[in-house]
């Protein structure tokens, strides 16, 4: 099972650049996809959803190329959108019944997985109720359901948790590592943690351009040493907010604790500790979105 | 803040994220198309404004007038469905929820949308204008340019009009009934029975004149007796709108001066602006000011029985690793196009008919109609109503993936064309057999081989018009306009565009006509779908 993204890139009308010479291999497992607002994580998601077609590069799906055969990946694809749209006047039951007949699935083997599938996601007692009526959780877990329904090999899901509460996250991140073993999951968000939690690969990207793609344990080594902590005062932390690329701070009696991402020792208080996947994140993708502004400045 | 200031910034706002979309330049083209088309030469095979074989020479004040009055109609019609959207795009953008939180009165808030509205349709109407003026050249009947009689009709007779319909439309939206389809179709005979019906008349009362014909008809008439020897005004017969004929039309010319404009006329016409005031004031009264809890106002009677979904809450026991998922097997899912095809088309019909309650006595109703009532009578009258009671069922077709954003998912599931439109299309034709049976019951047993041949295409146009303009639209709105307007048509016996063999005289040759017409349709459908899917 390989998916592989080859030199991809994606250009919008008025020459706006969505994606530039992205490649990537990728193997079963759950990529975790992270980047700003903007950084071309959905461009991506929908070109290998097969949505948005690519102006440049080659995207294929254990060899085949995705473009050409889009029907190929499409029969073993799962796909959450990040804005999932329902129709409201259709049940749970329904609409996946609907979605199956979409997906070539035979009809007793379609009702037989949509059966598990709302007990899995937590529907089954609200599965004849209108889609309509549903919170913004529900249709969040009926979208998921959807995107599993073919048992597919390839799932992509752009923003799964958003709208889902914290024990709903917490359940959908498990889901994904069970789902995981046979199966390549891309989970794109912005949530850190969800990503912390799940991935066995995380690609940063930002401006359209894959800034590192490595295993969590190596990418969180690339930063060792480089994460530090210190105390300083509220009337300075405007000043050290300017100078260090700070990840988080927190109020305490003596002052403001900062912890910030520096190659160099920033203060003379600072104490080095051990980095998570924010620092990472801080430490490559600031930098190139810096380093992109000053270029169209 | 003051209550102009407010109003205005309500329309800019507005007025500028509609003409600043690719559709409104598009309407802009049609417009100078318009200005192009409403004033053809001699020995075109149309004719638009004409009294018997005259018309005027095209000096500024007959295309002023002449185009103002049709500008009037056309863009009156076409634009309502245009506007019909203002009041929609700030619910569905969640703008509206934040107007909503403002000191924005309902009163202002109407009266805001009815601006904008009428801005985008006079911008549209400018257009026509100031194609006229280019036109006077072009035609050159005429070089004296005179721009009070060229423009004076476009603010007197065509701005009135068009007031009103931007009004009509912010109405339309803040009344439930009328914010769907329903409204869409409504439109049709309304704009039918207040301007259609006073179309080409030669007297009209002004109080039940929005087109202002009733001013300027006379005075063209009058003008062409003194003219035009034999011409009698009583008699002749007034042609506007755009009438196709078989050969080339050659019109006698006469000088026609325009309207001496007094204020007798203003008045008139300014009683029509305050009638669009008003009719933007009591939209005021059922406006929800977007407020999305369970008025009952809101969704109608099928939708409001239905109990709404209960939040529920993860039962404590459950985690995901109690949930079994077994893996499917592939033979299952099939990557034929042709698989599963009869279950997406179920699945599709499903979906159409999905609510629908006393809907059904309508066919019914109709069912026993055909098989009881005189034949000519089942051709003429209750086949066109058996097809047009589906009219908001087809125009969903095409269009649902737009309107409840489920492209993502769809598209990216197997064969999107071959499967998904495919199953589409046979649904609505599903619907037209259902719809048309007893009628086509009926033709077997009276042996009309030909009305059952012209039924057999029109069941598969319908659906095929629709999705076309459901896929290209991405709105039922086109076709909820378009159908009526034929299905009207084909009522009142118009033969070119009948369809579905409901006129005694309609050419032996239209059920060909439309069955290319339905695979053209279809093949744009197909084509629309799939630009879309090569995004």
């Amino acid at each position: 099972m390989n998916l592989s993204i080859q030199h991809v890139g994606k250009t919008y009308r008025r020459g706006v650049r969505g994606l530039d010479d992205f490649s990537l291999e990728l193997g079963p497992g759950v990529l975790g996809l992270l980047g700003p607002n903007g950084a071309g994580k959905s461009t991506l998601m929908r070109i290998l959803a097969t949505i948005t077609k690519p102006t440049d590069g080659r995207v294929t799906w254990n060899g085949t190329d995705i473009v050409k055969s889009p029907d190929h990946l499409r029969a073993e694809l799962g796909y959450l959108p990040q804005d999932f749209g329902i129709y409201p006047n259709l049940s749970a039951q329904e609409f996946l019944e609907y979605i199956g007949a979409a997906k070539g699935i035979e009809r007793a083997a379609c009702r037989r997985r949509i059966e598990e599938l709302l007990v899995l996601v937590n529907l089954a007692d609200a599965r004849k109720r209108a889609l309509g009526g549903f919170s913004g959780g529900m249709r969040q877990r009926v979208g998921i359901a959807q995107a599993l329904l073919n048992d597919p090999k390839l799932l992509i899901v752009d923003e799964p948790t958003a709208g889902l509460d914290p024990e709903e996250r917490v359940r959908f991140r498990n889901l994904l590592s069970d789902l995981s073993g046979e199966r390549i999951v891309i989970l794109s968000t912005h949530i850190v943690s969800d990503v912390e939690a799940t991935a066995t690969h995380i690609a940063l990207i930002s401006r359209g351009k894959l800034i590192v793609s490595a295993a969590p344990e190596i990418l969180m080594k690339k930063v060792e040493g480089r994460v530090w902590e210190w105390v300083v005062s509220s009337e300075e932390l405007i000043a050290v907010k300017q100078r260090h690329r700070v990840s988080a701070t927190i109020r305490r009696s003596d002052g403001v604790r900062v912890r910030a991402v520096s190659d160099t020792q920033p203060a003379a208080a600072a104490q080095p500790v051990a980095p998570n996947l924010e620092d990472a994140y801080l430490m490559f993708v600031a930098p190139a979105a810096e380093e992109a502004s000053t270029k169209a400045a | 803040m003051k209550l102009t200031h407010r109003l205005y910034h309500l329309a800019r706002a507005d007025f500028y994220e509609r003409v600043r979309r690719h559709g409104f330049f598009v309407a802009l083209v049609f417009c100078v198309y318009g200005g192009y088309a409403f004033l053809p030469p001699n020995g075109s095979k149309y004719m638009t404004m004409s009294m018997d074989s005259h018309r005027g020479i095209y000096n500024s004040a007959w295309i002023g007038s002449a185009v103002a009055m049709l500008a009037g109609a056309f863009v009156s019609l076409i634009g309502f469905y245009i506007v019909k959207n203002t009041l929609e795009r700030d619910r569905r953008t969640g703008v509206g929820q934040i107007l909503a939180t403002t000191p924005i009165s309902k009163l202002q808030y109407t009266l805001g949308k009815t601006f904008s509205n009428f801005a985008v349709l006079a911008a549209m109407t400018g257009v026509v204008a100031l194609a006229c003026v280019v036109m006077q050249f072009v035609r050159g009947e005429d070089h004296a340019f005179n721009a009070w009689r060229m423009f004076a009709p476009f603010v007197l007779l065509t701005l009135p009009v068009l007031f009103i319909t931007s009004a009509v439309a912010v109405f339309f939206e803040t009344m439930p009934v009328l914010r769907g389809g329903m409204g869409n179709v409504a439109f049709v005979f309304i704009w039918g029975a207040l301007l259609g019906a006073n179309f080409g008349h030669k007297q009209t009362e002004l109080y039940n004149d929005p087109l202002g014909t009733g001013i300027v008809l006379p005075d063209m008439l009058r003008a062409c007796a003194a003219q035009i020897p034999g011409f009698d005004p009583v008699k002749a017969g007034v042609s506007m709108g755009v009438n196709i004929q078989t050969e080339a039309v050659r019109l006698t010319t006469f000088t026609w001066n325009g309207i001496h404009w007094n204020m007798h006329h203003v008045m008139w016409r300014l009683q029509w602006v305050l009638l669009g005031l008003g009719i933007a004031a009591v939209a005021a009264i059922p406006f929800d000011r977007f407020d999305t809890a369970g008025s009952a106002l809101k969704l109608p009677r099928h939708k409001r029985r239905r109990k709404p979904a209960e939040e529920i809450a993860p039962s404590s026991g459950l985690s995901v690793s109690d949930a079994h998922l077994t893996p499917l097997d592939r033979d299952a899912v099939s990557a034929r196009p042709g698989a599963m095809v009869f279950a997406m088309i179920f699945a599709e019909w499903k979906l159409m008919v999905r609510g629908l309650r006393w809907w059904y006595a309508g066919p019914l109703g109709l069912s026993i109609a055909a098989l009881t009532a005189p034949l000519d009578a089942v051709r003429a009258i209750v086949l066109p109503l058996a097809w047009f009671w589906p009219v908001l069922l087809w125009s969903k077709l095409g269009t649902r993936e737009a309107t409840y954003n489920t492209e993502p998912v769809f598209f990216s599931a197997p064969h999107p064309l071959s499967r998904q439109l495919a199953a589409t299309w046979l649904a609505g034709v599903m619907l037209s057999v259902m719809t048309g049976f007893a009628v086509a019951l009926r033709l077997s047993i009276a042996g009309d081989a030909h009305g059952l041949a012209a039924w057999s295409v029109g069941a598969m146009f319908i659906p095929a018009l629709a999705l076309a303009l459901g896929v290209w639209t991405r709105s039922g709105k086109a076709f909820e306009a378009i159908y009526t307007g034929v299905c009207y048509a084909v009522i009142q016996q118009a033969a070119p565009l009948d369809f579905m063999g409901a006129v005694a005289t309609a050419p032996r040759h239209n059920p060909l006509i439309f069955a290319v017409l339905a695979l053209v349709l279809i093949a744009l459908a197909l084509f629309g779908r799939r630009q879309r899917l090569q995004n």
